[in-house]
């Protein structure tokens, strides 16, 4: 018996003598635990407490537990940190639930911001100069911004997926040279996903135009190329004075003319398209939603909320003459849809 | 003997520093929810507040204090949250589609599950839908379903491009067709604004009085002469009388389309930056139809940047 309560002592002080920090240690969620409340019995949400180690990050855990790194900041958020450190105890959910990023104010918006062209000196309502461009791409990454793709704007959309706050997308339309000689090699350098909307018939290669080649590379390089029509001509206004055939085929000239040149000749898997002057009609909208389009835009200069319309989503467009300050109310504008919940 | 040593065991393992700092961690963690809680409530936000007492309770189950907040917060959110959809099927009842939308979202920030609000809210945000369901009666064809659906043969092509023949049930894209002038307006296919609900019901059994026969044509021309709420006036003085009369149904169709030309021209102010401008003339949208849910936004976000920018 002595013996016995010797050899359990020694267990003891030698497992205390173990360094106080073990990778990982965790209390993994079995049956949820139930409370009694006034209202009856209710489930506590399933959980795991995690004691964090030394090669934990909020990336690592998201993935451990949520099944998707790309939610650490909600780890982060859930468990109101900003850095963790070993030996931490956090509460991480079995699952992120889908809320819209909701708040008092109201309910987390995307801005999707939209631009044309570029230049290294002149500016005008179209064209953002290089060193603005420059500076605008700098203060997203100082002010804590998070550029997605519209792929994951739309796995929000769809309500399969939480965003961080501060999240936007960034696109440029047409396919003007200055995107692929000036933009696209700053947005590199920042590593931000971008997506290039571009309208076939300006694919030219003249000396300010991309060629076929170039957005062959750029979609090799990871830039998301999707459909602005074949000739940008506005179709909403074609509805106004085309029968309805007449106008059918002008719907379908300008959705799969395009759409197929950009599969053959760029390599590119368009799912979105952007409306030419944002004017779309509800048969373009049926169309695409017909053709398997996932998504679609407008330049309606509004952030957009996990119930926005997925085949008229809201667009920001970036002006020439825009200074840093005018470009953080925009996004601060459209990040925000407002309700007041009290 | 035996007292003494388990006396002494529960001495060791609870001086050991592994469970020490164990302990110390969970409570620093406690003490982190708490405090979230606290500020979460202070400023509204209910969930995040009882999401924080669910984490003290995770961490220590029988924590008495997180148990009478969690209680607290359960009710209130449960509350809130019924309050909230009950309204917003009342608002959708009276046709006020603004007001029910954001009553589903006040439901929905309080219980974000709520599949009856999240249901309510794609219906009562109309611009989500693109399709309508058509069901095949016998002897369709293209043809007389573009007659039925959109008041116009010629709408054939339509038909025949959406139409899947392996199904009962088609899907048609929702359109606004632009009436035909001097014809008697038909039956609008899909116009949300143009709904006389429940009122049209209600007085269906009682005599009608017929208005002047001269009041659609004043309403008509005071609507083409751009003397908009004149015109609304004289079409809901003909409504009053005869809810569901043909003539003034077709007067407020016109409007709604109207109301989207106004609307179109404001986002071309917006992105020219004439704030001003554009409010005015969402402002317009807003009277000829007031459930215009992107001309409300976008009015009230050009406002704010206006008031943003005079301040920068």
């Amino acid at each position: 018996m002595r013996g016995l309560l010797l050899a359990t002592l020694l267990i003891l002080v030698i497992g205390c003598a173990a360094p106080a920090v073990k990778p990982p240690t965790e209390q993994r969620p079995g049956e949820p635990p139930k409370i009694k409340v006034s209202v009856g019995e209710v489930s506590l949400p399933p959980a795991s407490v995690v004691k964090a180690s030394k090669d934990d990050t909020f990336d690592s855990l998201a993935l451990r537990y949520l099944g998707d790194a790309s939610l650490g900041w909600y780890v982060a958020q859930y468990n109101g940190l900003e850095a963790l450190s070993p030996g931490q105890v956090l509460v991480i959910p079995a699952s992120a639930q889908f809320t819209g990023g909701a708040g008092p104010d109201g309910f987390q918006a995307v801005p999707v911001l939209c631009y044309h062209k570029f230049s290294t000196d002149k500016s005008d309502k179209m064209t953002v100069t290089k060193k603005d461009f420059e500076a605008q791409m700098q203060f997203l990454k100082d002010n804590g911004y998070t550029v997605i793709t519209l792929e994951r704007l739309y796995d929000f959309l769809d309500r399969k997926t939480l965003l961080p706050p501060k999240s936007l997308v960034i696109t440029v339309d047409d396919g003007w040279r200055s995107f692929y000689e000036i933009a696209y090699p700053i947005i590199k350098k920042f590593g931000y996903p971008v997506t290039l909307f571009v309208y076939t018939d300006l694919v030219t290669g003249s000396s300010k135009t991309v060629s076929w080649d170039m957005l062959k590379e750029l979609a090799a390089n990871g830039v998301s190329i999707h459909n602005h029509s074949t000739t940008h001509r506005d179709i909403s206004d074609a509805e106004k004075t085309l029968g309805p055939k007449e106008f059918m085929d002008v719907v379908r000239s300008e959705v799969k003319d395009s759409e197929a040149l950009l599969i053959k000749k760029a390599a590119a898997r368009p799912a979105f398209f952007a409306y030419p002057y944002g004017a779309s009609t509800p048969l373009l909208r049926a169309y695409l939603a017909r053709n398997g389009y996932r998504g679609a835009f407008s330049v309606e200069r509004e952030g957009n909320p996990f119930f926005a319309d997925k085949l008229n989503s809201g667009r920001i467009m970036v002006f020439g003459d825009f200074d840093l300050e005018r470009f953080k109310l925009e996004l601060e504008e459209g990040s925000l849809y407002r309700v007041a919940m009290q | 003997m035996k007292t003494y040593l388990a006396a002494l065991i529960l001495c060791i393992v609870m001086t050991c520093p592994a469970y020490a700092s164990d302990k110390s961690a969970k409570a620093e963690a406690m003490e982190r929810f708490r405090t979230m809680a606290q500020h979460a409530q202070e400023s509204g936000d209910l969930n995040r507040a009882l999401q924080c007492w669910y984490s003290v309770l995770t961490i220590e189950p029988k924590n008495q204090d997180a148990l009478n907040k969690a209680d607290e917060l359960l009710r209130t959110i449960e509350e809130s949250a019924k309050a909230h959809f009950e309204q917003g099927a009342l608002e959708e009842k009276s046709g006020n589609q603004l007001k029910a939308r954001d009553e589903y979202l006040r439901t929905l920030y309080y219980k974000p599950d709520h599949a009856q609000a999240l249901a309510a809210l794609t219906r009562s945000v109309s611009e989500l839908d693109s399709f309508m369901d058509y069901a095949l009666a016998q002897g369709d064809t293209p043809k007389t379903i573009a007659k039925k659906v959109y008041g116009d043969e010629a709408y054939e092509p339509v038909v025949q491009y959406f139409a899947d023949s392996s199904s009962a049930v088609i899907k048609l894209p929702i359109m606004s067709i632009p009436e035909k002038q001097e014809e008697a307006p038909a039956a609008p296919p899909v116009v949300a604004s143009a709904k006389t609900p429940d009122k049209a019901d209600k007085t269906a059994d009682k005599p009608k009085v017929q208005p002047k026969p001269d009041k659609l044509s004043e309403a008509t021309a005071l609507f083409k002469d751009g003397k908009y709420i004149d015109a609304l006036q004289a079409v809901r003085f003909i409504l009053e009388k005869e809810p569901s009369h043909p003539g003034a149904l077709g007067l407020i169709k016109k409007m709604v389309d109207q109301a989207e030309v106004h609307y179109k021209k404001g986002v071309g102010m917006f992105i020219n930056e004439k704030l001003l401008d554009a409010v005015r003339e969402w402002d317009i949208t807003l009277l000829l139809n007031p459930n215009h849910g992107r001309a409300m936004k976008s009015r009230e976000s050009a406002l704010r940047l206006m008031e943003k920018l005079k301040a920068k």
